[in-house]
């Protein structure tokens, strides 16, 4: 976890906040991420027990390379809108362009701190009673391909550098 | 995309998901399908059409979708797998009885009722381009004690509020006496039933077709004109299925009066250019095309997911009996 927490350390210093360009004209801050199970860990065999509803998405086949961990549906991994209220009204807080985070402990972390949508090439699914589906486009569009509980696979070869979005089932 | 130099930005943004973001789903905060989940929160889960039933797409089967894994025979293997692994934590003293949820809108791989984007103006005017279903958010897994956890997975539980370590750690042999198969119980339900869907050419060339007729002149004349419908409504995009991405581009949220505003137009402009009747027509032909040049392979395939699906049948009617 050594360069985990200097990469904390760096954050607390640069007060940076990076704008996508889509959503530049209503400068709503995009924030990266390697998972969204709010434990800071790139520990695979760590999330797989204390976020272990997740799925996880590596930059290599056969989990390997570097990951991303997602528990829940994602509309958009490069963009993915959180919203809350002001008063009644729902309002877009701020986007999460999902990323891969190294693993401390692996020999290969290749794609470190790349973007995670159009790079992963396989996907494990930690839960043990839901399944994930990932699709090929935004919003749960286009082709799709399926993950039962406790199983991944490589994505397919189209899938794989064209996943866009993720439910769980 | 690649990413370099972008430390700084990233650590940032580390800090910040770590100390307001990550547990995004309380204070009212929501996301993804958050919105929808405001107003649609009556909208329930549903079994997919076989065939879907409303909107542009309406009674569209593609060629290769014979081929394809369906709904019900996914959950039917993995009720199966289920009963294994339950059976294997029964036997160890353990109640664990998860059932294949069914909150999903793809019937298959195909996912033809969003395949060319959204395709449906009831939908779209009601809903903008997010899920009904999905504004129920799934269950979390059964909590599981540390034992449970290491008998189902045959991996060792973590402590609570340990710090991670290297990986992999031993696999634990015995619970109580007992010798834990090898990738626990579920391992055992893999020793006797794995669902050979994600190894299947069929899903590949699903995706190939899609890709391939997106590229053919016939199709890309008309999203040329669905891309002009669409600026005469005063949006600029050239991608059905990329078009989503308007309602960001646009501040709106996901579900909320803007997005609903742009799927609208969406699928005004497909239907007034017949994109989806033409895209379909289109990648039939290439389908029928693969079919016609892998249907040994296909038939190899589909023989598999048959032995599976009469395998786990045989394992609920066991459990049934």
């Amino acid at each position: 976890m050594r360069k985990r927490f200097k990469a904390l350390a760096v954050g607390a210093l640069t007060a940076v906040t990076t704008i996508t360009g889509a959503a530049s004209a209503f400068a709503v801050p995009t924030y990266y991420s390697g998972d969204n199970c709010g434990i800071s860990s790139n520990d695979f065999y760590f999330l797989r027990e204390t976020c272990p509803d997740a799925i996880s998405l590596f930059y290599h086949q056969n989990y390997s390379g570097a990951l991303a961990s997602i528990n829940g549906d994602i509309s958009n991994l490069s963009a993915e809108p959180t919203y809350a209220y002001e008063g009644s009204t729902v309002v877009l807080q701020y986007y999460t362009d999902y990323v891969f985070w190294g693993e401390d402990a692996s020999p290969n972390n290749d794609g470190e701190n790349q973007a995670t949508r159009n790079n992963a090439a396989s996907a494990y699914n930690s839960s043990t009673s839901h399944s994930y589906t990932v699709y090929v486009s935004p919003n749960y569009t286009g082709h799709t391909q399926t993950f039962g509980p406790r199983s991944g696979g490589n994505l397919n070869s189209y899938l794989r550098n064209n996943e866009a979005s993720v439910s769980k089932n | 995309m690649k990413r370099g130099g972008m430390f700084a930005a990233i650590a940032v943004a580390t800090a910040v998901i770590a100390t307001t973001a990550g547990c995004s789903a309380s204070g009212g905060a929501s996301n993804g399908n958050g919105a929808a989940a405001v107003k649609d929160a009556a909208a329930a889960p549903v079994m997919p059409p076989a065939v879907p039933t409303t909107g542009l797409t309406r009674g569209m089967s593609l060629p290769l979708e014979a081929y394809e894994e369906t709904l019900p025979e996914y959950n039917e293997i993995l009720n199966a797998r289920f009963a294994i692994e339950s059976a294997c934590m029964r036997g160890y003293g353990f109640s664990f009885k998860p059932e294949a949820d069914t909150n999903t809108i793809s019937y298959d791989a195909s996912n033809m009722g969003r395949r060319y984007g959204l395709s449906d103006p009831a939908a779209a005017a009601q809903y903008g381009y997010s899920v009904p279903s999905f504004a129920h958010p799934a269950s979390s897994d059964p909590a599981l004690t540390q034992q449970e956890y290491v008998v189902l997975t045959g991996e060792p539980a973590a402590a609570p509020g340990s710090t991670p370590n290297p990986t992999p750690r031993p696999t634990p042999g015995t619970y109580n006496g007992k010798a834990i198969p090898a990738g626990g119980c579920v391992g055992q339900a893999d020793q006797q039933l794995t669902d050979p869907a994600n190894g299947m050419l069929v899903n590949q060339l699903d995706q190939q077709s899609l890709d391939e007729s997106q590229k053919l002149p016939e199709v890309k004349a008309a999203i040329s004109q669905w891309s002009d419908c669409m600026r005469h409504n005063g949006y600029q995009t050239a991608d059905p299925l990329t078009a989503s991405l308007l309602t960001q581009q646009l501040g709106g949220t996901t579900g909320g009066a803007v997005d609903k505003k742009v799927a609208v137009a969406d699928v005004t402009c497909k239907e007034r250019t017949n994109l989806v009747g033409v895209w379909f027509a289109a990648e039939s032909t290439v389908q029928k095309r693969y079919i016609a040049a892998n249907e040994t392979q296909l038939r190899q395939d589909s023989a598999k997911l048959t032995a599976a699906r009469d395998k786990a049948e045989a394992v609920l009617a066991a459990r049934a009996g």
